[in-house]
């Protein structure tokens, strides 16, 4: 047989021509009443959007209140701080800041320090400042910061922790050394200091860049040296007199100096 | 109905069961003659064409109008789920058809296909000749089914089965080559 032959059979060939009637229409029905038209309702298409976007809303809700939550807390924590008289009296006569805060066990801990002066002025010359008397009695003179530890349940501070330089970063005999060294070089000091005025003691200063970390279920102040250079308070005292001075050993320069007296008028010297 | 007349009843169809059910009833005989021409089988011609139009109608959304007609693209499904029964290797055994509800068979659809298989097997020379078919490899057997039980032109079935003319005309030179030594032995 020829290819031919073989197309002319099969072009030929008598099909089965068979319709059945009951399958058609069964099928029909099975398709029409299928799960995909009622898909494809209003209500459907409603239901379907609402299904894909509920959990993309819950998301954004979840994300928003662990985004905002904290900073409300914190916030909330801060204001307790603000209102205690003891902080309050901190930060308006020794200029402290709250700086860091942080959340743990339904307790917030805050960081408390002296602001950060670096101005022109203060990177040339020695800030002078006059302080009381009382306050030199009182011994608060060298508190330079505090970790404040508050109840956010029962919205009130808990504990204050004092925090001094001495505890974080001490100093050696030859930074004490370097830090007497510089104070006797510079000028200003002559000027202000009378010559009978006599160092009482020289003691590590709190730097003013420190943070807090966790550290056995507590937080502590800790300093990065990188940030901010090791700092000295050299006392003296004559007469009843105080001046403090505040020695930076890294840039080997007077920061600041603090004279206690009742006159608020004077500028240092008698 | 021409090809654009096809396009909008295919793109009513996918929202509007009233415009499936057009195309249905225009191409439900030709699905089912080309399945049962390939199987010989009422029952598998009945199982093939209700699996062809649940899966036409599954992914009808992702249906895109490329020109190829849609009666192109539900030979393809039925040629595909030939392909697979063969793969089975449960040829002419019914199908697995869970996820397709069961069509109901009362006494009169029951007698119906009692007929059908009667009228099927009175034609014989297309029975012999197809014993002979099926043992060709599937793609063989489709090409001949297409070109001379279902007439399709040459361009049809190269849309249906998505292969170039070239491949296609060699096919079919090959398929009725080895039919020829199939019938004379």
């Amino acid at each position: 047989m020829g290819n031919e032959d073989l197309i002319k059979k099969l072009e030929n060939i008598r099909l089965p021509e068979i319709e059945i009637k009951s399958h058609k229409k069964g099928l029909k029905t099975a398709l029409l009443s299928s799960s995909y038209f009622k898909k494809q309702s209003p209500f459907e298409i409603f239901r379907k959007s609402l299904v894909f976007s509920l959990p993309a809303l819950a998301l954004l809700v979840i994300l928003a209140f662990n985004l905002i939550q904290p900073k409300l807390t914190e916030a909330k924590a801060l204001g307790i701080a603000k209102n205690n008289p003891e902080i309050k009296k901190l930060i308006e006569e020794k200029n402290m800041v709250l700086s860091e805060v942080k959340i743990k066990d339904g307790k917030a801990y805050v960081l408390l320090n002296h602001q950060e002066e670096v101005n022109e002025k203060t990177e040339k010359t020695p800030a002078i400042k006059i302080q009381k008397m009382e306050e030199n009695k009182s011994g608060d003179e060298d508190i330079e910061g505090a970790i404040v530890e508050i109840n956010l349940n029962q919205k009130e501070v808990a504990k204050i922790n004092l925090i001094r330089g001495e505890d974080i970063v001490p100093l050696k005999d030859k930074d004490k050394e370097s830090a007497r060294k510089i104070v006797d070089d510079e000028e200003i000091i002559k000027e202000i200091i009378p010559e009978n005025a006599e160092i009482e003691k020289i003691e590590s200063s709190l730097p003013r860049k420190i943070h807090m970390v966790e550290e056995n279920q507590e937080f502590k102040a800790i300093h990065n040296p990188d940030e901010d250079g090791k700092k000295a308070h050299v006392h003296y005292t004559s007469d009843g007199k105080r001046w403090i001075i505040r020695v930076d050993l890294e840039r080997e320069r007077v920061e600041e100096i603090e004279y206690y007296s009742d006159n608020q008028d004077e500028k240092g010297r008698d | 109905m021409d090809l654009n007349e096809e396009k909008k009843l295919v793109k009513e169809a996918k929202k509007n069961p009233e415009f499936f059910g057009l195309l249905y009833d225009k191409y439900y005989q030709p699905i089912f003659n080309y399945t049962l021409r390939r199987t010989a089988d009422i029952e598998s011609a009945q199982d093939l064409t209700s699996q062809t139009f649940f899966i036409a109608l599954k992914n009808l959304g992702k249906f895109r109008w490329q020109g190829v007609p849609f009666s192109a693209w539900l030979y393809r499904i039925a040629t595909n789920e030939i392909y697979n029964l063969y793969r089975k290797q449960k040829r002419f055994i019914k199908i697995s058809l869970d996820k397709i509800p069961e069509i109901p068979s009362p006494d009169a659809a029951d007698k119906e296909i009692e007929i059908a298989d009667k009228e099927l097997k009175n034609k014989k020379d297309f029975i012999k000749i197809h014993q002979s078919i099926s043992k060709l490899e599937p793609v063989y057997q489709s090409v001949i089914a297409l070109r001379f039980f279902d007439k399709k032109k040459i361009s049809e079935i190269c849309q249906i089965l998505g292969k170039p003319e070239g491949t296609i005309k060699s096919q079919i030179h090959r398929a009725l080559e080895q039919l020829k030594k199939l019938i004379s032995e």
